[in-house]
């Protein structure tokens, strides 16, 4: 029998210990698991890479991760229906290792250098999105239509982009554009603040055509608690937005249990 | 104009190329028998080659004395690299297909006065030391190790530099 959600934790990886506290704070049971304790991985419901810099982001962010065995042991339980969530740099692994938007075996994308009129580089401040009301996936169960997220973005290279002219229509069409920077009245606009890092077509995060699988730059588990969340000036213990991905997550594994 | 290139690496160990030849050794590329990485750039400027050459080492957000060795020469002579025995060795330039360099070329233009520098390119140039029974063959394993690991096309671009 399957319990908990792995959070993998790769050398660089340093966002393990909030995003485990997020996973148990939805109501999940949640493990740390290195990229080489060769556990058995099928023993788990699903797979979390954390944010940070693995490797040191040495050649560029998330590839020498994404070349891990341990990625194609995730894949091939992604392929069984599990649930895996990448989160900034993790996201960053998912897209360098094919597995996201996961439409052919060759790497379709990329998370490029932000492009940002202020800064040049590494930009972390608040943002707003919102999901695609269109498609239900793992990631998106209990948010409400049109339900805008106020959420953190910390990185270098969050730009989704692609030389592939034909490739953003096929997202669009297969709904795989799961969530979208926008204003904090879920206007989507393609200009800064409102898309903080020319990101293409405004993504914020991209999911794979079943559902299972998300590539997202933004931080939910630095949203989960209203103490974190500038917006809704509160020092309280209370759920914040970013934990509807989690309690998501935790709904779409107890469905796939037939609870 | 003269194009003149500076080519940066490390006196110290460079743990990025260290990184890349050991995952491109577990991916089984066991012919590539060496890796080395410097950072690229290419100037041009209205300065005469030998003057500009004295002053572009000195810069320090280019050049830290205290870990990196550098050359400078113009663009239009190949590059000097010691044979290795039977090995072929290839260079590859990876850059940003977005011009990544405009930031830097403001800073030394304008907090460093190099306002004769007109144009600055910047990259990656990876060598890679193969053996292969031929200089073809190790150019095609040079292009698919490339491939696979040292650039993303969806935002890079990668140029062959040199063979042999």
């Amino acid at each position: 029998m399957t319990t908990g959600i792995a959070v993998i934790l790769f050398p660089g990886t340093n966002c393990e210990n909030e995003t485990l506290r997020a996973v148990k704070a939805a109501g999940m049971e949640g493990k740390m698991i290195r990229w080489n304790s060769n556990e058995n991985l099928e023993q788990y419901d699903g797979f979390i890479l954390p944010g940070g810099w693995s490797y040191e982001d040495r050649i560029r962010a998330g590839v020498i991760s994404a070349k891990d065995p341990l990625m194609e042991q995730i894949k091939e339980q992604a392929n069984n229906g599990k649930v895996v969530l990448g989160i900034c740099n993790g996201a960053q692994i998912l897209v360098e290792s094919k597995m996201i938007p996961g439409l052919q075996n060759v790497i379709q994308m990329a998370l490029a250098p932000n492009i940002n009129p202020f800064v040049n580089g590494f930009y972390c401040t608040w943002v707003n999105i919102k999901s695609n009301e269109n498609k239900k996936t793992a990631f998106n169960l209990t948010l409400k239509d049109n339900e805008v997220l106020p959420i953190p973005i910390a990185h270098a290279e969050g730009r989704f982009t692609t030389i592939d002219k034909h490739l953003l229509g096929e997202l669009i069409k297969n709904d795989q554009i799961l969530f979208r920077y926008c204003d904090k009245e879920g206007v989507i606009e393609d200009k800064f603040p409102i898309n903080p890092n020319g990101s293409l077509y405004n993504i914020a995060g991209i999911c794979n055509k079943e559902g299972n699988v998300l590539a997202m730059m933004p931080h939910p588990e630095r949203a989960s608690w209203q103490h974190q969340v500038p917006s809704m000036q509160s020092y309280g213990d209370k759920a914040a937005p970013g934990r509807k991905i989690f309690e998501s997550i935790k709904k779409y594994v107890k469905n796939q249990k037939g609870f | 104009m003269n194009e003149i290139e500076l080519i940066v690496g490390l006196k110290i160990p460079d743990t990025t190329a260290i990184t890349a030849f050991h995952t491109l050794e577990k991916l089984g590329y066991n012919r590539l028998i060496k890796l080395k990485r410097e950072d690229y750039y290419k100037f041009s400027t209205a300065e005469p080659i030998p003057k500009f050459s004295k002053k572009i080492g000195k810069v320090d957000i280019l050049v830290n004395a205290n870990k990196n060795k550098f050359i400078v020469k113009s663009a239009k002579e190949p590059f000097e690299e010691e044979k290795q025995g039977r090995l072929f060795i290839t260079k590859i330039l990876v850059k940003d297909r977005e011009d990544g360099a405009k930031a830097l070329l403001k800073t030394l233009q304008e907090r460093l006065g190099l306002k004769k520098i007109k144009k600055l390119e910047k990259g990656a140039l990876w060598t890679l030391y193969i053996s292969a029974p031929s200089e073809e063959l190790a150019k095609i394993m040079a292009k698919d190790i490339s491939w696979k690991l040292l650039f993303n096309e969806n935002y890079q671009e990668r140029k062959i530099m040199q063979v042999g």
